[in-house]
């Protein structure tokens, strides 16, 4: 009953009105940005199937004109346009004035520089409008069409000069079939390395960026708590009350815990619909390819039976261990926080206290996006594995990858360490220590806070 | 019987040091008790002592004949505790904080009922009761928790600096209530305080403490006569003298 009306207070002090509008604002935002990259994938998709190219041709020859048939015979829409070549080179008020972003420019000569053996020059203008990705959408179209043109001029000159034919030019430049073969875990299957490494860093990007987010989370809003409490001797008032000293610790770790799974979920939300956005065009495509091409060592393989024919995919079992890894880091995670916090004697106090676990969530987290933690050297292996957190961003990839020792030295480590950080914090809670200790170097006023007595 | 038996009390911050020092008296039931000591005398430390916030070093106390030692719990089932310059939950309206504190001390809804209503009639704050602490002023906090400490008619009340931040009216209210609280239901207070005149209105007894040191200990009345002094802050200046701070 006691526990449950000190569990109220906390979860009401955390999930406040501001802090659930934090929240939706912040699923808003992923959801308002995960339809901005959907739109922009699908401008930058549609420009690539576009096929159209606008040109100006200034050569006006038979060789031009057979070279925008061949174009057409390709599927690609030529849009001719007459423009005068400026004087200045600043090609601006010419794409203005025809409405433009793209240019592709044949100058004159082009046919006789073609014919005479020369390298012929064209022009490719392109307007760029922003920083964004979708100001190089427009280009993309017209790069294909630009492609094409080499082929056209390359299959003359090589015709013509050389009696080499179309087909034989084409065995010249894509002489080779390759086969891609991915190797893991002691297997092999016939999907491309790429496509595997790109599916599992979709998927396993998500594990540390939940981890990440709810201790992140829990561990300053555990912080926040239990050093207000201390500041505004809210905690003093509570603890001279009829309640045990632990149920107050385990309410502000279980409003803790709640609170960041709260967040958390609607983070994950988020995600969902950002990362839909960003990656949910490109994986569909990587799939459909690979159906395409069955490969001759197996049966036939889309990606995902080939991830889980590799064991790159995650069994049950596994999921488990590697909650209950996420489990134990955000426990530590709070415990941590919470210790902090009881140092803390004011506000100030309390940012620079966060700090240190900020970096110690944040520095294994980055390394972990853009490297395995465990194709690092001996000493950043050793630095990183010492931070508690390293274990939970790892634990999957250690489990994927048969580095089961490693995981089960990482668990059995954090344990040691939740448990270590666990008495500490009850020795606190339930000591002196909770209204005696403070910063260090809030010595001098804290003295002075004491001596008021 | 004491409501309060303060037996020997010494607390150690650093070895050799004593913020507060072999410290005896007791409160009766139904008396005001003041501590009064200029800053770094050991007052804080002796109630954080008897509020079971932090153990002694040696000695003990007995709040209704339980051990701030042994029995804890126990003792915190009959005190309760207002710090200096205290806040409440910012997030919580006042009504909300009232429920959930007598919540802490009971478990029928009955007693909870009563605790607050009792608390609702004193604090006088109405309507504003059903609003968010944050928009509270010192003034307006100080009679909420002022009310809280007394809602669960505990038989000992330790109240630091009871009226700090409240204005002559409000404070000369609370000085009556706790007046009458000890002289209608019995209720026993112990205070601590740098308002000299407060505490010469209030108080039935009073404990100089310096050094970690009790000096003196009586009635106002007595200690007055004994130092031949008008008032109490001459009083405190004339024992005071020549007395070094404790270091904490």
């Amino acid at each position: 009953m006691q526990f449950f009306n000190l569990l109220k207070k906390e979860l009401r002090q955390l999930i406040t009105v501001q802090a659930l509008a934090t929240m939706g604002i912040t699923l808003l935002l992923f959801i308002f940005l995960g339809q901005i990259m959907t739109r922009t994938t699908d401008t930058l998709e549609e420009a690539v199937s576009s096929n159209s190219i606008t040109v100006a041709d200034m050569d006006k020859t038979d060789f031009t004109a057979g070279m925008f048939e061949s174009l057409k015979e390709k599927e690609i829409e030529v849009t001719l346009v007459d423009i005068s070549l400026p004087e200045d080179g600043n090609f601006a008020p010419v794409l203005k004035e025809k409405g433009l972003s793209s240019l592709t420019v044949i100058p004159k000569g082009f046919s006789a520089q073609v014919e005479s053996g020369e390298k012929a020059e064209i022009r490719f203008v392109n307007a760029v409008s922003g920083v964004g990705l979708s100001s190089m959408v427009d280009s993309a179209g017209d790069s294909k069409a630009v492609s094409c043109i080499y082929d056209y001029v390359g299959e003359y000159i090589a015709e013509k000069e050389h009696g080499v034919s179309t087909e034989d030019l084409d065995r010249i430049n894509d002489p080779l079939m390759t086969v891609e073969l991915t190797v893991a875990n002691g297997k092999t299957a016939e999907v491309s390395p790429s496509s595997v490494s790109g599916i599992m860093m979709a998927q396993s990007f998500a594990i540390p960026f939940a981890v990440f987010l709810i201790v992140m989370m829990g561990s300053s809003s555990i912080m926040t708590a239990i050093s207000t409490e201390k500041i505004d001797k809210t905690l003093e008032t509570l603890l001279s009350s009829p309640v045990s000293r632990i149920s107050v610790l385990l309410a502000k770790m279980a409003a803790a815990v709640i609170s960041a799974l709260l967040n958390s979920v609607v983070m994950g939300i988020g995600m969902v619909f950002y990362m839909g956005g960003v990656i949910g065009n490109a994986a569909a495509g990587i799939t459909t390819e690979l159906e395409a091409a069955p490969g001759e060592l197996g049966d036939v393989m889309n990606l995902a039976q080939a991830v889980s024919f590799l064991g790159l995919s995650i069994t049950p079992g596994q999921a488990a261990l590697v909650v209950l890894e996420i489990f134990i880091a955000i426990s530590i995670g709070l415990c941590m926080a919470l210790i902090l916090g009881a140092l803390a004697t004011d506000a100030q106090s309390l940012s620079t206290l966060m700090l240190p676990v900020m970096l110690l969530i944040m520095i294994p987290f980055f390394v972990s996006i853009f490297m395995d933690i465990n194709t690092l050297g001996k000493a950043g292996k050793i630095f990183l594995y010492i931070i508690p957190f390293t274990h939970a961003y790892a634990a999957l990839g250690n489990l994927m990858f048969g580095h089961t020792l490693v995981f089960w030295a990482g668990l059995a480590y954090q344990v040691v360490f939740l448990g270590i950080l666990m008495f500490a914090a009850v020795k606190i809670f339930t000591s002196d220590l909770l209204f005696t200790m403070r910063m260090p170097t809030g010595r001098a006023k804290g003295r002075k806070q004491e001596a008021k007595s | 019987m004491s409501i309060l038996s303060v037996q020997n009390l010494t607390k150690s911050y650093k070895k050799g040091i004593n913020a507060v020092d072999s410290l005896s008296f007791e409160v009766e039931r139904g008396e005001i008790f003041a501590l009064i000591g200029p800053n770094g005398a050991g007052k804080t430390t002796t109630i954080r002592m008897i509020s079971t916030l932090i153990s002694p070093t040696s000695g003990d106390a007995l709040v209704c004949g339980n051990s701030i030692v042994k029995e804890p719990e126990k003792v915190r089932k009959n005190i309760t505790y207002l710090p200096d310059e205290a806040g409440a939950y910012k997030t919580m309206k006042g009504i909300d904080y009232l429920y959930f504190m007598a919540g802490l001390f009971f478990d029928d809804r009955e007693n909870i009922e009563l605790s607050v209503k009792r608390a609702v009639d004193m604090c006088g704050l109405g309507n504003r009761l059903e609003e968010k602490i944050q928009g509270y002023s010192r003034g307006m906090i100080r009679k909420l928790l002022l009310s809280r400490a007394v809602m669960t008619r505990p038989a000992l009340a330790i109240l630091d600096e009871a009226t700090s931040g409240l204005d002559v009216v409000n404070a000369l209210d609370i000085r009556n209530a706790i007046k009458r609280l000890s002289r209608e239901e019995g209720m026993s207070f112990l205070l601590s305080s740098h308002n000299m005149l407060e505490i010469e209105y209030i108080s039935d007894r009073v404990g100089i403490i310096a050094g970690g040191h009790l000096l003196e200990i009586g009635t106002v009345d007595d200690i007055k006569r004994k130092y031949d002094a008008p008032n109490l802050e001459e009083v405190f200046r004339k024992v005071n003298s020549g007395q070094p701070s404790a270091e904490e």
